[in-house]
């Protein structure tokens, strides 16, 4: 045990995970951080069981907290107790059903470069096995969230930070007040949105990996689903702007027709949905026994929907009532619908220079007069930069990029339809080397 | 009719140049742009030249889609943006795998390719599979680096599996023994594996040669390229019975453990049995079904040398449709995948009856016998798939060890002595 301050404190949640909780210590005990300079802090959500005793019954080469709530208040209080004991100069939240890679620890240290920096870690899925339709959608899920922060111009947002596997300055961490308990889940995007709001940079760590021992079933999962509609809305009531990226303020998207009679049933048909429930499961499970998988994965999808709006209507009793909700989010926190204006026709290393200059929440790129797309303002992510635009130019904005640039005659593409064909000659110059000829057609 | 293959790099290349592809009067270009593969297209080069206008014209209507977005990707630098120092994964070292059976000309070619990848770390191994003489076994030799094994029954499945079995690494990648990997190759599949839903990468596959009326029909009718977009496969997007589109086993890699998860190759399917080809189509179908990615990127580039003659097209030709009915006869059998009931049907009246009818419309003979081939294959193909899963058994019965149920994960050491040098 060090008697100086460690430079990390790792707080764990718990509940209720012995086994889980003593793989997770001794993955711990693998780290190649040194020992000495990091502890562990466990914070029990009154678990019944007795981990307590496997802890402090275990020689640990870390110095081990054991801490604890009275009563069960959820993982946000477990993880703010925690965090209230930390001498380390950086917080690292762990789940207590992961198991740390052994270089997580030097990860997370190393990618906090400075006391702004937020370092969001890989937490690959394992589903022990498993090979149903359930965990193969589930584990495709997890590893879809990690897949669009491994793209270079990913734009960081609220909803990327998971507190699984998190490391946040500890100076950060007490600046925003910590994690909100009053959620029972969807609290590290609470968190996310405070965090965006005081300045920090986000960045995924894929070295800092913990494997995540998913056990989640079906039934858990539409059970999350409900907790996860009534959080929302909690958090909206908190930070009203974000409403517009929260599946709650679906009114905002232009949804379907069907997604809004969809919505309307569960609003008024709040009895009997159990049955209908059970009869959906069993449906679910023929549809998996002869593999019509589309047809399962549509009834998924629907009942995960309807379980997201029952916890909704838990919180909001009514339509209109959630119309006025939505609403009154608006009033209190406008979008802001100020578009840079990024003229590629100035040049592509200009542009990007003056975006990553400006930082604007929105940009609409053009080449003269053709429009070429808009970067929308996203309420709870970072502002724009020049990696951002530099990423969508040439994959969602390529073929319109491409046709603005063939009409306005600097690339030999002749436009047929929404195909592009090609006639001479190639293209004799960079795209970035200067102004290029802008003429309307 | 005979056709130069001319490789043309766009970038740095001097405009209105000439082309010499004598003693050849039509050519092939396959174009690059920064060293990618990005088009290709037939040009008529009478006297063996391709004059500069005739050049121009022919890289310009080449340049489609492909062309354009390398050279948006290229003047965004987005190469530079992809390789900024990230807290990411790093690049792991690979096995290159050679399944070859009594091919010592084309094995010595592919190793003199396999040679000149720029050294990541990977290791080549060849599987000699059922060998008849020593042929191999020589060539083999010829290449310190290269390690030998011998997979003495069983089909190339069973020498896939062997070879997976062998590897030291955990992703291996495939090339057939006819085949010539480009420098770019192996660093272009290991790339999309720093995804770990990835299971499989495949690659853009071209002609070696187009020297014969064989080749020539091969590349016009079944080729084995799928264009020079990269794609990602998975259940949202691809039927688990319809894995043409994904690419084939002749250019592939594959992550080792997650092949072993799924059972590892079928070796009642594929080469050297009754089932004649599928077995890395039903690899790919059960990895879609696991809930895996597989990316079919262009990057990745070989050059694979077409049978020759009609006789051995032809031959292709009746495999390929013996060996997708008979991965569906598994897939109906033993997965009870409904879905290829379906399938079956789509291809017949979208894909095979058009076929014939057109080719009969325009009485084009080649079209016509490859499709006639292919058909008669797919009659076979569902007794084929039984009397092999039979002998397959039987063979596994007789060798445990080499069954795929009992397979274990990565042997540290080389092939023991009596099996490889």
């Amino acid at each position: 045990m060090s008697a100086a301050a460690p430079q990390v404190s790792i707080v764990i949640p718990t509940r209720n995970r012995r086994d889980a909780l003593a793989r997770d210590l001794a993955a711990l005990a693998r780290q190649s951080y040194p020992a000495n300079a990091f502890e562990v802090i466990v914070s029990s959500d009154a678990t019944p069981d007795d981990s307590r005793e496997m802890a402090s019954g275990t020689e640990w080469p870390f110095r081990l907290v054991w801490t604890g709530l009275e009563t069960p208040s959820g993982a946000a209080a477990a993880r703010n107790l925690g965090a209230s004991l930390a001498r380390g100069a950086l917080l690292v939240f762990l789940d207590d059903d992961v198991e740390p890679c052994p270089d997580l620890v030097e990860a997370h240290v190393e990618a906090v470069s400075d006391p702004l920096v937020v370092s969001i870690g890989y937490l690959p899925p394992e589903v022990n096995g498993r090979n149903d339709l359930f965990a193969i959608t589930l584990r495709a899920w997890w590893e879809s969230i990690f897949e669009r922060m491994r793209v270079p111009g990913h734009r960081f947002g609220f909803c990327d930070v998971l507190a699984g596997n998190l490391a946040i300055p500890s100076s950060l961490f007490r600046k925003v007040g910590g994690f909100d308990s009053s959620l029972r889940c969807h609290e590290d995007y609470e968190i996310g949105v405070r965090l965006l709001e005081a300045g920090a940079r986000f960045r995924f760590s894929e070295t800092a990996r913990a494997v995540h021992h998913e056990a989640t079933t079906l039934g858990r999962a539409l059970v999350r689903k409900r907790e996860e509609g009534r959080a929302d809305v909690q958090m909206a009531r908190r930070h009203p702007g974000i409403v517009r990226s929260l599946p709650l303020g679906m009114d905002l998207w232009h949804p379907t027709a069907a997604a809004l009679e969809r919505r309307r049933r569960v609003f008024e048909l709040r009895g009997g949905e159990r049955r209908r429930m059970r009869r959906a499961m069993g449906r679910l499970r023929a549809y998996e026994r002869i593999r019509m998988r589309g047809r399962w994965r549509a009834l998924l999808d629907g009942l995960l929907f309807e379980e997201y709006w029952w916890g909704v209507s838990d919180e909001i009793p009514s339509l209109a009532a959630l119309g006025n909700f939505i609403d009154e989010c608006c009033r209190k926190a406008p979008g802001d619908n100020a578009f840079f204006d990024a003229d590629v026709a100035r040049g592509i290393e200009t542009v990007l220079a003056e975006i990553e200059q400006e930082r604007p929440s929105a940009a609409r790129l053009r080449l003269g007069d053709w429009h070429v797309g808009d970067v929308p303002a996203v309420a709870g992510t970072v502002p724009i930069d020049r990696s951002h635009v530099q990423w969508l130019m040439g994959h969602h904005f390529a073929a319109p990029l491409l046709r603005a640039l063939a009409r306005s005659g600097t690339i030999g593409l002749e436009i047929h339809g929404p195909a592009l064909e090609s006639r001479p000659p190639v293209p004799s110059r960079p795209l970035g080397d200067g102004p290029v000829r802008t003429e309307s057609l | 009719m005979p056709a130069a293959i001319v490789k043309l790099e766009l970038v740095g290349r001097k405009p209105r140049q000439e082309i010499s592809t004598a003693p050849h009067e039509e050519a092939l270009l396959v174009l690059f742009w920064d060293g990618r593969a990005v088009g290709q297209i037939r040009v008529a080069a009478p006297g063996g030249v391709i004059s500069p206008d005739a050049a121009e014209q022919a890289i310009a209507a080449a340049a489609g889609w492909d062309f354009w977005l390398a050279w948006l990707h290229d003047s965004l630098r987005l190469r530079e943006l992809r390789e900024q120092p990230r807290h990411f994964s790093r690049p792991q070292p690979m096995t290159v795998a050679i399944c070859t059976r009594e091919r010592p000309e084309d094995l010595t070619r592919c190793l003199e390719a396999v040679s000149r990848l720029p050294d990541e770390g990977q290791e080549v191994l060849v599987v000699d599979n059922r060998p008849a003489t020593s042929a191999t076994l020589e060539v083999v030799g010829r290449f310190p680096k290269v390690r030998y094994t011998c997979q003495r029954d069983g089909g190339l499945d069973a020498a896939r599996n062997r070879a997976l079995a062998e590897s030291r690494h955990s992703i291996v990648a495939f090339t057939d023994d006819d085949a010539v990997v480009d420098r770019n190759w192996l660093r272009a599949l290991g790339a999309n594996f720093d995804n770990p839903r990835v299971a499989c990468v495949t690659g853009l596959t071209l002609p070696l040669e187009l020297e014969t009326d064989a080749q020539d029909a091969f590349e016009r009718y079944a080729p084995f390229g799928r264009g020079f977009g990269r794609r990602v496969f998975d259940l949202d997007n691809t039927s688990v019975a319809a894995m043409g589109p994904v690419g084939a086993g002749a250019n592939m890699a594959v992550r080792r453990d997650v092949v072993f998860a799924a059972g590892g190759f079928d070796p009642a399917l594929d080469g050297g049995t009754p089932a004649r080809s599928g077995g890395d189509h039903e690899m790919f179908s059960r990895l879609i079904a696991s809930g895996f990615q597989i990316v079919y990127d262009p990057a990745a580039l070989s050059w694979h040398r077409h049978r020759r003659t009609w006789r051995e097209l032809r031959d292709v030709a009746e495999g390929y449709g013996t060996g997708v009915y008979a991965m569906w006869t598994k897939m109906l059998l033993e997965q009870h995948e409904f879905s290829v009931l379906r399938q079956a049907w789509l291809w017949l009246r979208h894909g095979q009856v058009p076929g014939l009818a057109r080719a009969l419309r325009q009485r084009d003979k080649r079209a016509l016998a490859i499709l006639l081939a292919e058909a008669r294959g797919c009659l076979r193909g569902p007794f084929a798939y039984l009397l092999s899963r039979r002998a397959a058994r039987r063979t596994a019965r007789r060798a445990p060890g080499a069954t795929v149920a009992t397979m274990a994960p990565g042997s540290p050491e080389p092939a023991p002595p009596g099996d490889g040098t």
